[in-house]
């Protein structure tokens, strides 16, 4: 049996597609409760519509013929209704009928940076799989250290065509991650968003690169922790240079070859000064990584 | 002909669950599945106006690049981008005082440039409260206007 589509206009003394308030609510609810309702009420009708819809398509049986249909009343209605299914496909496939579409190969990109790496390329191939021209009318990148090229901006149905994402690595480290959003004419899919992950390699780890110590205070010695990220094993670390040379710096070994300790202590706690300690850490593959930790009087 | 009461909340149900189902399916099968990016917002954000309310000093750095910081910047703003860190941090750590609270901007509520400077502030100089201004230089020409 088909169920009733339950979508009804109402047509009370309040004008068409008002709600004649109901003897519940005869005191006169607050107006944000009869917005709240008012919204319930459509979305229920909206969900019985689709209900009724799915309801239609996925009923077995014989269903009626178009005369057969014609000649019942919705409400009467003996079965399942053969021209609903139709309905149903002629609906859902509408939008993509005419339209261009970009089919993309890839939406995330994944680089591992070398180091001594100064840019990330990440290359984004697509086609256009609709059938008629799509027209990429913005690429926005989530960073201005992030450039995207395209060669032009038009592509005919079945043309290909690449997005490059040219990525400044500059004094990045660890995993970043660059969002190009993509927007077309294409209303099927007006926005695309391409991810370029990059993983910028670092070879030490450290609890801090800023010690303070208040002016006029105590100046005890301060402690940065520096361990050799996985992967990496060093041969030495020194502290190679101090300035200005307001304080003493050493290392300490905690673990040979993963972890030391630096230790700093400044000699003057007379006025506000900025001192910097380069640490050089050498590693088993020849390696070397400048380490600067700041000792600030404030 | 006999009609079940409906209820509501029950086709509500039925049909997000039914939503669920295509949606469940292309995420794990779909070959060409959308990129999948979640960023945690480690620093918290704050509106302008609860800035100029604050009566903690305030230093603001700015995260854009430097041909942009050039043209116009908030007036006492430092210069700090991931592009020059290393370069730029000096000039960061000379205008900081302890018990200041640090502000990151960039262009507009789309870049992410401040949340990653904030976040590299705190991991590796923990300098206090660090926080992301809410749609950034956009928001503070508003203001301004």
């Amino acid at each position: 049996m088909t169920p009733s589509l339950g979508l009804t206009l109402h047509r009370g003394t309040g004008g068409p597609g008002r709600h004649r308030p109901s003897a519940a609510f005869a005191k006169d609810p607050p107006t944000g409760t009869k917005q709240a309702l008012r919204w319930l009420s459509i979305f229920g009708q909206i969900a019985r519509y689709l209900k009724a819809i799915l309801s239609a398509f996925f009923a077995t049986g014989d269903p009626p013929t178009l005369q057969q249909e014609m000649n019942y009343p919705a409400a009467n209605s003996p079965g399942p209704i053969r021209w609903s299914k139709v309905m149903v496909f002629a609906v859902l496939l509408f939008p993509s009928l005419g339209w261009g579409a970009l089919t993309w190969e890839n939406q995330k990109v994944e680089l591992t940076a070398r180091l001594g790496d100064k840019e990330a390329v990440g290359l984004f191939p697509f086609k256009n799989t609709g059938q008629a021209a799509v027209t990429i009318t913005d690429i926005h990148t989530s960073c201005e250290c992030t450039v995207a090229e395209l060669p032009k901006r038009t592509y005919a149905a079945g043309e290909t065509g690449v997005i490059r994402a040219v990525f400044t690595l500059g004094d990045r480290m660890g995993p970043q991650d660059r969002l190009v959003t993509v927007t077309t004419n294409d209303p099927t899919a007006p926005q695309t968003m391409l991810t370029l992950r990059v993983d910028i390699p670092d070879r030490l780890s450290y609890s801090s690169r800023m010690l303070h110590w208040s002016v006029g205070g105590s100046g005890e010695a301060k402690t940065v922790e520096i361990s050799a990220i996985a992967g990496n094993r060093l041969t030495a670390i020194e502290v190679r240079e101090i300035a200005p040379k307001q304080a003493t710096a050493r290392i300490d070994v905690i673990e040979a070859g993963r972890k030391y300790r630096l230790i700093i202590q400044p000699s003057r706690l007379d006025g506000p000064w900025t001192i910097a300690v380069t640490c050089v850490a050498k590693f088993e593959d020849g390696g070397q990584h400048s380490l600067l930790v700041y000792a600030l009087v404030r | 002909m006999s009609h079940r009461p409906r209820s509501l909340p029950r086709d509500c149900a039925f049909f997000l669950l039914l939503a669920f189902v295509p949606a469940g399916l292309t995420g794990w099968l779909h070959p060409k599945k959308p990129a999948w990016s979640w960023t945690k917002p480690a620093v918290e954000q704050v509106e302008l106006a609860d800035v100029t309310r604050w009566s903690a000093p305030v230093l603001w750095v700015d995260a854009r690049e430097e041909s942009a910081y050039a043209i116009a910047h908030v007036p006492g703003a430092v210069l700090l981008n991931e592009t020059g860190w290393e370069r730029l941090l000096p000039g960061f750590l000379q205008a900081w005082r302890p018990g200041q609270r640090i502000v990151v901007y960039c262009n507009s509520e789309r870049c992410n440039a401040s949340d990653e400077v904030a976040r590299r502030l705190k991991r590796e100089l923990n300098p206090g409260d660090v926080f992301v201004l809410k749609g950034g230089w956009s928001a503070w020409q508003q203001n301004q206007r």
